[in-house]
């Protein structure tokens, strides 16, 4: 499968600040890539880097097979990107907006950005001033969308939609997948991004320190067990067993075994008033990455 | 071409807002020229302008010999149309590349296919155009104006010559400022200083300029100020000197070619 973003020891400072360290990261053709980390952690100076709005201290980037600073132009005639905050020509009304989008792209089509339009439930004769903070956030995602690109970069795509527009963007993700188009989702929502990426990236300090693959921690079946009573016994830990959280009167511990009726023989001798069994999410998971 | 349209889309508003502020303040001295006729109104300029420092009617070039002919007076008028001119020129440069930044808008700009260069160019095709069409209007105002002032023994050719070496070189100055601020635009985050420094930039260098006018000393640092190359008052007087249209030509080349340097290596710090 060929890489379509390949980072190199790509990094980045400013000044005495960091902004990316060393960072090493493979995204390959058609997957969903999620990008995660604390506010500060770099996400937004990667993605910069990438599209050549920052130049690398050291270090190199591909995106499609080409040089993120040499070939930069090439790279974004393929690439769409939506920013976390949109900041687009607030006297422009989101019609003239989209076509001046447009114009930079041969491929894009009237018809296709009209029919995002009515998807995304634009009103074109608004202007960008005008808008909501959601509403700017659709607009950034159509003119993303209307240019065909093979990859996208998003930056907290569903930061102020509503959930029902937030699900209409994860069907249109999903369709531009099938289509072949690479996904590159920084989000701070986990639970978007397990459910959307195939595997995911987590940065901290501006230094990578864990990619995962979301199918393999599904495979694992691990749950999270929350056990609330008077008298809980707090020293069960074991390989299966680890515990979370503990406070009195209640106590978390993930359980990352298939072996159900060991976990209602525990459970059932911890003389427990309540308790609650769900899957481990990704959150649960990498909670700690944001501490 | 997508970039130059736009910008002179986005930049239509404040063209026309100079455009008439600096028409109508033409068109308005313009028309005082019957009254300086009067010897008791040239008296009264005369008695007023001994009254101020000497230092200071040498910096301003504010000598009223001859302002009786009317190329000498619109050439005297002019110069304080032609300050405005240099510092709406200067901020026009200074605005053209930071206030896309300082708005956040080059985040979208910038994600599109475009090259560096594209932007420099588009912007400064657009602001040049704009800047073109600024002095076109005021032109036509001052020429027409001059019309309807214009005594019976002078002709109109005559008049119009005069006028046009006055408009052209002071035009050259304000293309001169609004490379400077083109160039000194890619050193800005943040536009929001760009009106303070524009006129920080035209002040700082018509002072340094007038400092040998004035001192009689230090006589290089008249080249200072791209003003002094086109002086109203000696260009109605001498025409245009081919050296200083080099000179200008030469920092409108450099300032330019600095920008494209400047911007091609640029971080956006959005």
């Amino acid at each position: 499968m060929a890489a379509v973003i390949q980072t190199q020891g790509l990094t980045k400072s400013y000044g005495k600040h960091r902004g990316i360290v060393d960072t090493n990261m493979t995204v390959n053709e058609g997957e969903i890539y999620g990008f995660i980390g604390p506010n500060g952690a770099g996400k937004s100076t990667m993605i910069k880097t990438l599209l050549n709005f920052l130049f690398p201290t050291s270090g190199s980037a591909t995106v499609l097979g080409l040089d993120c600073v040499n070939e930069s132009r090439r790279i974004k005639a393929q690439t769409a990107y939506v920013p976390s905050d949109i900041h687009y020509y607030e006297e422009l009304t989101v019609g003239d907006l989209l076509s001046y989008s447009d114009g930079f792209y041969p491929e894009a089509e009237k018809e296709y950005t009209q029919q995002l339009v009515q998807r995304f439930e634009l009103d074109t004769k608004k202007k960008i001033g005008q808008l909501s903070t959601g509403n700017k956030k659709k607009a950034a995602l159509v003119a993303a969308l209307s240019c065909r690109p093979k990859l996208m970069i998003l930056d907290e795509p569903t930061n102020g939609l509503d959930p029902l527009m937030r699900q209409k963007l994860f069907e249109a993700l999903l369709e531009q997948r099938e289509a072949g188009c690479t996904i590159f989702l920084s989000s701070h929502n986990l639970d978007e991004v397990q459910s959307l990426c195939s595997r995911v990236a987590i940065i901290r300090e501006g230094r990578i320190v864990d990619i995962k693959e979301i199918g393999v921690l599904s495979a694992e079946r691990a749950k999270k067990v929350t056990v609330i009573g008077e008298s809980i016994p707090d020293s069960f830990e074991n390989e299966a067993i680890k515990i979370v959280s503990k406070t009195k009167g209640r106590i978390a511990f993930t359980y990352h075994s298939t072996d159900m009726g060991a976990l209602l023989q525990l459970l059932s001798g911890m003389n427990a008033q309540d308790f609650l069994v769900e899957d481990l999410k990704l959150s649960d998971i990498f909670l700690a990455y944001y501490k | 071409m997508r970039i130059f349209k736009m910008e002179m889309r986005r930049g239509f508003r404040s063209l026309l807002l100079w455009t008439g502020i600096s028409g109508v303040i033409t068109l308005l001295f313009t028309l005082l020229y019957p009254s300086m006729l009067n010897s008791d109104m040239l008296a009264l300029l005369n008695a007023k302008l001994e009254a101020l420092p000497q230092e200071f009617v040498v910096a301003f070039h504010l000598s009223s010999d001859d302002i009786t002919q009317l190329p000498n007076f619109f050439a005297y008028m002019f110069q304080f149309v032609l300050m405005a001119a240099c510092i709406h020129g200067a901020m026009l440069g200074l605005t053209a590349l930071s206030k896309e930044e300082s708005e956040g808008t080059i985040e979208f700009l910038y994600a599109k296919p475009v090259a560096r260069t594209q932007i420099v160019s588009g912007k400064l095709a657009a602001v040049a155009v704009s800047y073109l069409c600024y002095f076109a209007v005021i032109s036509i105002v001052g020429v027409i104006s001059g019309m309807l002032v214009r005594p019976e023994d002078l002709d109109f050719m005559d008049m119009v010559t005069s006028f046009k070496s006055v408009l052209l070189g002071g035009m050259i100055a304000g293309y001169t400022y609004l490379l400077l601020g083109f160039a000194v635009s890619v050193l800005l985050r943040k536009a929001k200083h760009a009106a303070s420094m524009a006129v920080m930039l035209f002040f700082l260098t018509y002072i340094v300029g007038s400092i040998p006018a004035i001192t009689g000393v230090l006589d290089f640092l008249k080249w200072v100020s791209p003003l002094n190359y086109f002086t109203p008052g000696d260009v109605v007087m001498d025409g245009i000197n081919g050296t200083n249209v080099l000179i200008s030509v030469l920092i409108m080349g450099a300032s330019a070619a600095l920008t494209y340097t400047m911007y091609r290596r640029r971080n956006f710090y959005v």
